[in-house]
């Protein structure tokens, strides 16, 4: 991606990613994570990883992803792109899977029947979709069928894999 | 070419990450096993088992493969 980002850095088997925010809330450390879901899906995907990105939350001894942080930190633009180029280098080193992504649900996406995280995510693609898509095969879930994504619709799921 | 911003913010990242990999086993457990991690791999699996053939992307892959 050519846009702004962070410097990013794979952890471990290219399948976990750190990276950290800076912006009005001071540095907030962030974390992708590529889960490999083993199942009969796999036979129509070949294979097919979840990503899950949140940001890295100490509790005891130990460390979570937490997806449902609301962190406001100004700088959205610049995390979405990163986390889309931390997607394009994972796809890279993994040319023939496919990524499958849908953001949080909050309280008040839930409510309202739209997912304020996805329609946040969608916004990175389509204002990046020249570079995004000489590269990545987008489609989305919607109403429980699978269509070729198209800016402007809004789905519940989206999957990408490399051209 | 980097800027002296774009280089310290790098180095503090990565003092950051070689902290935290001290532990790198049990950052890398903690990571995987979230509750927020399994929760949305168990939705995924829900609804995407649940769709059915024809894929979109079978149509595209034999588009590209053509072209």
């Amino acid at each position: 991606m050519n846009k702004d980002i962070y410097h990013f850095q794979s952890i471990e088997d290219s399948s976990l990613y750190t990276f950290t925010s800076e912006g009005i809330h001071g540095k907030i450390h962030k974390v992708v994570l590529m889960s490999p879901l083993i199942d009969e899906l796999n036979a129509h995907f070949d294979p097919l990883f979840n990503l899950a990105f949140g940001d890295i939350v100490r509790l005891k001894d130990s460390w979570v992803l937490d997806d449902s942080i609301r962190t406001g930190n100004g700088d959205m633009p610049k995390v979405i792109a990163t986390v889309a180029a931390i997607a394009i280098a994972f796809l890279e080193k993994h040319p023939h899977s496919t990524l499958s992504f849908q953001g949080y649900m909050d309280p008040k996406s839930a409510f309202l029947g739209k997912n304020q995280r996805n329609i946040l995510y969608q916004r990175g693609i389509n204002s990046n979709w020249e570079e995004l898509s000489a590269k990545l095969r987008f489609w989305g879930v919607k109403a429980g069928k699978f269509e070729s994504y198209t800016r402007g619709s809004t789905y519940d799921r989206i999957l990408a894999n490399r051209k | 070419m980097k800027t002296f911003m774009e280089k310290q913010e790098n180095v503090d990242q990565d003092a950051w990450i070689e902290d935290l990999l001290k532990d790198k086993e049990k950052f890398i457990e903690g990571i995987k096993n979230s509750p927020a991690v399994i929760k949305k791999n168990r939705e995924a699996i829900e609804q995407l088992s649940k769709l059915k053939p024809p894929f979109p992307w079978i149509d595209d892959c034999s588009k590209q493969n053509v072209s």
